[in-house]
């Protein structure tokens, strides 16, 4: 067996097919495709940072707003004992 | 325009200079996938990932090499990716590597039995090494001289000529075993 012509006969064989011709063409279109879906990747992470900004930012004005109140308490002082004596109610239960 | 040239325009934001490179290269490209997997249409398939993981890898070419040598490199190990990928497949694999044979104008007797010789031929050179089949390939189908392939494989020009003479070796000898009497 002639291995040489036989091999000779096999890549002759072969590399005459042609590829193609609107290879590149899909080519092209693949890396424009790719490009497209590639933005959201791109975004995502400023949509995210906005975000967290937002919550924190939304946060310190929300806890800005909080003012404590000045105004001082007015302490009654009232003595119950003088208005109902014990006593009574002992002697009520009583009878 | 050189392809240091294009790359950098690509890479400047150019996308549509990309593809010069791939006009340039694709028949190349192509005839390097089909000597590994015989099938036009497998073929088209690798040489289409092959120029899309390039234009996605081109950011880091670092011009040690040539551009070309660079995309060999990508075809070979795509090519044997998909080999290895496809190797579930390998029943209709073996039905289209026995049609997928180029025929001239010759009896039918003649026809059939270079096409029975074809496939096994191929069939043999499946079993080799992937670095026997590699450098074979890229010896004769791209018809590159030793020192590139070398260059691709990452050896020495001495290791390409070790591994052509063994891959010939073994070629013959289950071609042998395989033929029949």
């Amino acid at each position: 067996m002639d291995i040489d012509k036989l091999i000779n006969e096999m890549v002759a064989a072969e590399t005459t097919v042609e590829c193609n011709p609107f290879l590149s063409t899909r080519v092209m279109a693949t890396l424009e495709k790719q490009e497209v879906q590639e933005k959201p990747f791109v975004l995502k992470p400023a949509v995210i940072a906005l975000g967290i900004m937002a919550a924190v930012f939304l946060g310190v004005a929300a806890g800005s707003l909080y003012r404590e109140d000045t105004k001082e308490d007015t302490i009654v002082l009232y003595n119950d004992s003088s208005t109902e004596n014990f006593a009574f109610f002992i002697e009520t239960e009583n009878n | 325009m050189d392809d240091g040239s294009v790359i950098q325009s690509v890479l400047n934001g150019n996308t549509k200079d990309y593809e010069l490179l791939v006009k340039k290269y694709q028949q190349s490209i192509f005839r390097t996938a089909i000597g590994f997997v015989h099938v036009k249409e497998d073929a088209e398939e690798i040489t289409q990932d092959v120029f899309v993981n390039a234009y996605l890898s081109l950011s880091r070419f670092g011009f040690q090499s040539s551009f070309a040598t660079w995309l060999y490199r990508i075809a070979v190990n795509n090519s044997i990716n998909y080999i290895r990928r496809k190797k579930a497949n390998r029943i209709w694999g073996n039905i289209s590597l026995f049609f997928n044979v180029a025929s001239a104008d010759k009896s039918p007797e003649k026809m059939l039995s270079e096409k029975e010789d074809q496939y096994l031929l191929k069939k043999a050179m499946d079993t080799l090494s992937e670095k026997q089949r590699t450098a074979f390939i890229l010896s004769k189908y791209e018809g590159l001289p030793q020192k590139e392939v070398a260059a691709i494989l990452d050896i020495n020009e001495g290791a390409v000529e070790q591994l052509l003479i063994r891959a010939k070796s073994n070629l013959k000898k289950i071609l042998e075993k395989n033929k029949r009497p």
